[in-house]
């Protein structure tokens, strides 16, 4: 079973993600901020993971940069409110992350793009 | 005779404290219900507001971010980095080197690769000498400027960096603040929210960073400082910034906004000839004189004021630098009120002349020499032995409870606006400080404040004039200048 | 001493008449004790008479006006008389004539006036007339000249120190001032401390149901659904308490800000199925302006089409956010997006609000008209600028004419966004309108026009600008219009240059040319 780590600060949109992935059949893992997904990035060896770029205490650039470093080949799927042309966003792709997708979001969609990426 | 005169004379002290106490409390109050008042309408709009919108919109203003840096080479690079990560869309930072004797130039230039540029410097406001305008050739510190200048003071440096500023707003810091990464976000809304007033400058709060967790510009957990002297500013802080800033502001009385984080209009700025300076309080004088430059056009203004936590900054817990912080203060509030004397009690001067004006003049600036004259009179009564114990004891337990129950009211209001210092036993030790502080640390800074006096009147002969003097020139600068505006 | 004066103080100020308890004799001297007593009609067997000189003359004269006389021994002495209120004007007629007291029709002298009043008074048969004080001061100098006791008695001196009172009340108002405001706060803060207790557990009573709703349901499903069966998804659900609903609410709406595509018609489905609409239409007939707000916020979320007409009575609102929240509604919600509310703005419009209504704006234009012109004929000058700035910003080349219509009456204001926007658009068609704008006088305006010139500009403005630099403009200025030169002719500006190399136009080319200072 593959484990999707997923960082995001908003509870309702982790568990609409973690419950649509679940269903899926993956293995989630839900972290609240980026001191915490740098951990879980750490001890759980995620096989994907899907963050958000501004989050409290750490930066999404943070961990992205750290996932890197750690899991060269764990592919990330940056979720994010900021439009695709923002500095950050486009700095998160320049560090290599698999797929970007902006809220609003569709959990289907997102669904869909995990599995791409998974594959 | 002598003796009635000298009984009529205490008789009448009697009466002015009298009537001095009823204000006291009177006015603190009012300022308790202004506050209140304040922070529920700042919160309530709080709610509706996206602050996502105002990093990306085209129709955001441009911000400028000035902080003069003088000997800080152990932190200077760090300390720029987090300003350069700073969530907003139209921004850039620059450092003023005021002639550091340390490596501060060095540092920035290894660290940011930076160049020294042709850039020709124009001092609209007139600075100490320009060494050179470095940027940076990587593009990633794009946003970055560095000026090296003469040592020149605070007020000087900053000069330098408004006349090299390109954005409308300035943001004046210290370098060494905290600044959380959507502060600038928060800071510019008054600008753009106002529509029947021009807003001219907006101060921020300043949080207390002692003993706190810091990560990534924002303080992640709150503690109360280790020593009685910190926990006594965090709960001034309160106090200061919550408590008595919200209520200025909602009467548009604000006079000072703090020199480590305040938010101007460029074009005022210019208007009345940026930074004095030759005082020590150029901070809370910037603003007077802005405020006074728009009561004199007759133009519809505002002062505003941003309660929610995004600078802090370390306090000293040491009382020499507390005493000489103190002293600086209070001498700058005698310079400032004595500069623009002309404006108290004038109605023309509006809520700043007849409101915020006497109120620095009797409850900031004359407050230690009528504490310690109302001590020097209490003592009298006590050695004609005409003084009642009971009245002596009542006297004293009203200034106390006065001093409490404020101070508990400021930090009972920080629980419920933020809620930052969680911990319980925070609140405990911070609740001991407000009931030692009126006998153990109040009458030291009636001390400081007192020499903060005699060190101003001892300066007047001849620094005291060099500042009118300086200050006639910026005046006549002022007028020069509104006129070609006039024109 | 002090106390004493305390105690003139609380005469003064009470006007106390309890003076004559404390003095030692009722009068210190005839004249005293005589304008005391004309203050009185009559007072028990105390009577009057002038004793006069002895001349016929006089005696006649008087005799002639009606009034009596006997001669007791060698002198002449007039009626007695009861009425001491006409003593004054008897002494008037007796000019020269002394009075003497009778007490009992007997003479008396001062002393034993004074000591038969004592008794009087002390019986209450005679009480002081002249008690009530006529100034102040006379009170207070009479007061120091008197030899007045001081009560030493403890519960006198608390009531009468007035001083003492003052401090017990000022004392006791602050406390209870201030207390009240503390057990406020206290209140306030267990109060919230236990609605964000309950939003918790109404948070969990919410996000599960919600999400196995959003997932397990389809849109149609959904729509079928009877409200009483939705309910049941939602067990134990408290759903008529008030914060349950707002918890809702909150969810609801920030689920559908962060969805896309059905997931967004879904909660709008439950929204309405949940009567939640009902709190929407109170919010918004609320007096309180962020109940109003937060009902526009809620209609604008869930696309509450019903509640439009009732927003639209909010777009002029005094109260800026209800406003700026309605126009936004509007702007998001209307069919086709009609922009007649905003140019019959009243308020001025502010920076904030245009930033609000860009980004709507941006996001309705793909899929609706957008008639912006509609903007340039609104009275208020912040609208038409907004206008001018979304011409800008959206790239809408067809609306230029209509600006350069604008142009021929506009303020100030305006024609510096006008020239920006071209500037933005690259209109060199324009290129007369921004050459004539550099003559401008206002320094605003030209300073606009210098900058675009450097972009569109062409021979004139090149000669307008040579022109400007021989005026010997300020630094800035200068800098200003060398840097246009400098990107409009490169060979122009270096020949002038070289004419004119000043030490500051050296320094001006060489900022120009700086390479770091180039690529930022």
């Amino acid at each position: 079973m593959k484990k999707i780590l997923i960082i995001e600060d908003d509870l309702l949109i982790s568990s609409l993600v973690q419950f649509r992935l679940k269903r899926d059949g993956y293995e989630t893992i839900l972290v609240k901020d980026g001191n915490e997904g740098i951990e879980a990035i750490n001890e759980s060896n995620p096989d994907l993971i899907i963050t958000d770029v501004m989050m409290p205490f750490k930066s999404g650039i943070e961990i992205i940069n750290h996932a890197r470093k750690n899991l060269p080949d764990t592919p990330i799927i940056v979720l994010s409110s900021l439009g695709e042309e923002e500095e950050v966003v486009l700095e998160a792709f320049h560090l290599g992350v698999t797929d970007f997708v902006p809220k609003p979001f569709n959990p289907n969609e997102l669904a869909l793009r995990v599995k791409r990426a998974l594959k | 005779m002598y003796n009635f005169l000298f009984y009529f004379l205490i008789e009448v002290f009697g009466v002015i404290f009298m009537i001095l106490s009823f204000s006291v409390i009177l006015v603190y109050l009012l300022i308790m219900i202004f506050s209140a008042l304040e922070m529920r309408d700042y919160r309530r709009k709080n709610r509706f507001i996206d602050y996502q919108d105002i990093i990306t919109s085209p129709l955001a203003p441009g911000v400028s971010i000035i902080a003069p840096a003088f000997n800080e080479e152990a932190t200077i690079v760090n300390n720029v980095k987090s300003l350069l990560s700073l969530h907003y869309g139209k921004f850039e930072v620059i450092i003023v080197n005021d002639g550091s004797r340390d490596n501060t130039l060095q540092k920035l230039i290894n660290a940011f690769q930076l160049q020294k540029t042709e850039f020709f410097y124009y001092s609209e406001i007139k600075t100490q000498a320009i060494r050179g305008v470095y940027r940076s050739e990587n593009k990633s510190f794009r946003r970055l400027t560095i000026i090296d200048k003469e040592n020149g003071g605070k007020a000087d440096a900053l000069n330098a960096g408004i006349n090299i500023s390109q954005m409308e707003i300035l943001a004046c810091i210290d370098v060494d603040c905290i600044l959380s990464s959507d502060s600038i976000t928060r800071m510019v809304r008054p600008f753009m929210e106002e529509t029947n007033k021009k807003v001219i400058a907006v101060g921020g709060a300043i949080g207390i960073a002692n003993n706190c967790d810091i990560k990534d510009g924002t303080v992640t957990t709150y503690r109360v400082p280790e020593s009685a002297i910190g926990r006594f500013q965090v709960v001034e802080y309160c106090r200061a910034f919550l408590m008595g800033r919200m209520a200025w502001s909602r009467i548009n009385g604000l006079m000072l906004i703090s020199g480590a984080f305040g938010f101007f209009k460029k074009d005022i700025v210019l208007a009345v000839g940026g930074y004095f300076p030759n005082t020590v309080g150029e901070d809370m004088e910037l603003v007077v004189r802005m405020r006074r430059y728009m009561q004199e056009k007759r133009i519809p203004y505002r002062v505003g004021f941003v309660p929610d936590p995004l600078c802090w900054t370390e306090v000293p817990e040491d009382e020499k630098v507390l005493e000489r912080q103190r002293n600086r203060w209070m001498r700058g509030t005698i310079e400032t009120l004595q500069l623009h004397q002309k404006i108290g009690l004038k109605p023309r001067y509006g809520i700043l002349g007849m409101v915020s004006f006497p109120f620095w003049t009797v409850f900031e600036k004359l407050a230690p020499i009528l504490e310690i004259i109302g001590l020097l009179y209490t003592l009298t009564l006590l050695i004609l032995g005409d003084f009642s114990v009971v009245y002596f004891i009542a006297l004293l337990l009203m200034i106390y409870l006065l001093s409490m129950l404020v101070s508990t009211f400021s930090v009972l209001f920080e629980q419920l606006a933020f809620n930052n210092y969680k911990n319980k036993k925070d609140l405990y030790r911070l609740i001991g400080t407000i009931l030692l502080e009126p006998i153990m640390i109040h009458p030291k800074i009636v001390w400081w404040g007192l020499k903060g006096h005699i060190d101003f009147i001892i300066g007047r002969g001849g620094w005291g004039k060099m500042i009118r003097t300086g200050f006639k020139s910026a005046e006549e600068r002022k007028n020069l200048d509104s006129q070609s505006i006039a024109s | 001493m002090t106390r004493r004066l305390v105690h003139i103080f609380v005469f003064w100020l009470f006007g106390f008449s309890a003076i004559g308890q404390s003095y030692d004799s009722l009068f210190s001297s005839p004249e005293q004790l005589i304008k005391e007593l004309t203050l009185h009609q009559e007072i028990n067997s105390l009577e009057y008479r002038f004793h006069l000189p002895n001349s016929s003359l006089l005696i006649d004269s008087l005799e002639n006006r009606g009034l009596t006389f006997k001669k007791i021994g060698s002198d002449w002495y007039s009626s007695s008389y009861s009425d001491w209120s006409k003593l004054d004007s008897l002494q008037n007629l007796f000019s020269i004539g002394g009075v003497e007291f009778l007490i009992y029709k007997e003479p008396a002298d001062f002393q034993g006036v004074v000591s038969y009043l004592e008794t009087l008074n002390s019986t209450g048969d005679f009480v002081l007339a002249s008690a009530a004080p006529s100034s102040n001061e006379n009170i207070i100098l009479e007061a120091v000249n008197s030899n007045y006791q001081p009560r030493d008695d403890y519960k006198y001196w608390i009531s009468s120190d007035w001083k003492f009172s003052a401090v017990l009340l000022t004392i006791f108002l602050f406390l209870v001032g201030s207390i009240g405001m503390i057990l406020f706060l206290l209140i306030l803060k267990s109060k919230r401390n236990r609605e964000e207790e309950l939003q918790k557990v109404y948070d969990e009573l919410v996000v599960g149901p919600l999400t196995t709703l959003l997932f397990e349901k389809d849109l149609a499903q959904l729509e079928e659904i009877s409200p009483e069966e939705l309910q049941h998804f939602f067990p134990n659900a408290p759903f008529q308490k008030p914060l349950f609903r707002i918890v809702l609410i909150n969810r609801i709406i920030g689920l559908n800000k962060k969805m896309k595509g059905d997931f967004k018609d879904k909660l709008k489905h439950i929204y309405k199925k949940l009567n939640l609409t009902d709190d929407t239409n109170r919010l918004l007939k609320s007096k309180s302006w962020s109940d109003v707000t937060t009902g526009i916020v809620q209609v604008n979320e869930m696309d509450l089409l019903e509640f439009l007409l009732e927003v639209k009575k909010h777009t002029n609102s005094p109260n800026f956010q209800v406003r700026n929240q309605a126009g936004a509604t509007l702007l998001n919600l209307s069919e086709n997006v009609d922009l007649t509310f905003l140019k019959e703005q009243a308020y001025p419009l502010s920076d904030w609000q245009q930033m609000h209504y860009l980004r709507i704006i941006k996001y309705v234009q793909a899929n609706k008209s957008l008639e912006i012109s509609v903007l340039f004929k609104s009275e208020n000058q912040t609208v038409r600028c907004f206008g001018i700035k979304l011409v800008k910003i959206l790239g809408r080349l067809d609306l230029l004419d209509e600006l350069r219509e604008l142009t021929k009456h506009a303020r100030p204001d305006e024609i510096i966004e006008v020239l920006k926007t071209y500037g933005a658009l690259g209109a060199h068609m324009e290129i007369d309108f921004i050459n004539n704008c550099l003559k401008n006088p206002l320094p605003e305006i030209r300073d606009t026009a210098i900058k675009v010139t450097g972009d569109l500009g062409n021979e004139e403005s090149i000669e307008i600008l040579l022109e400007l630099l021989k005026s010997n403009p300020n630094i800035p200025l200068r800098k200003l219009i060398l840097g246009s030169l400098f990107r409009l002719n490169r060979e122009v500006f270096e020949e002038y240059i070289l004419k004119y190399p000043q030490f500051e136009n050296q320094s001006i080319r060489k900022e120009l040319t700086d390479q770091v200072l180039q690529h930022v």
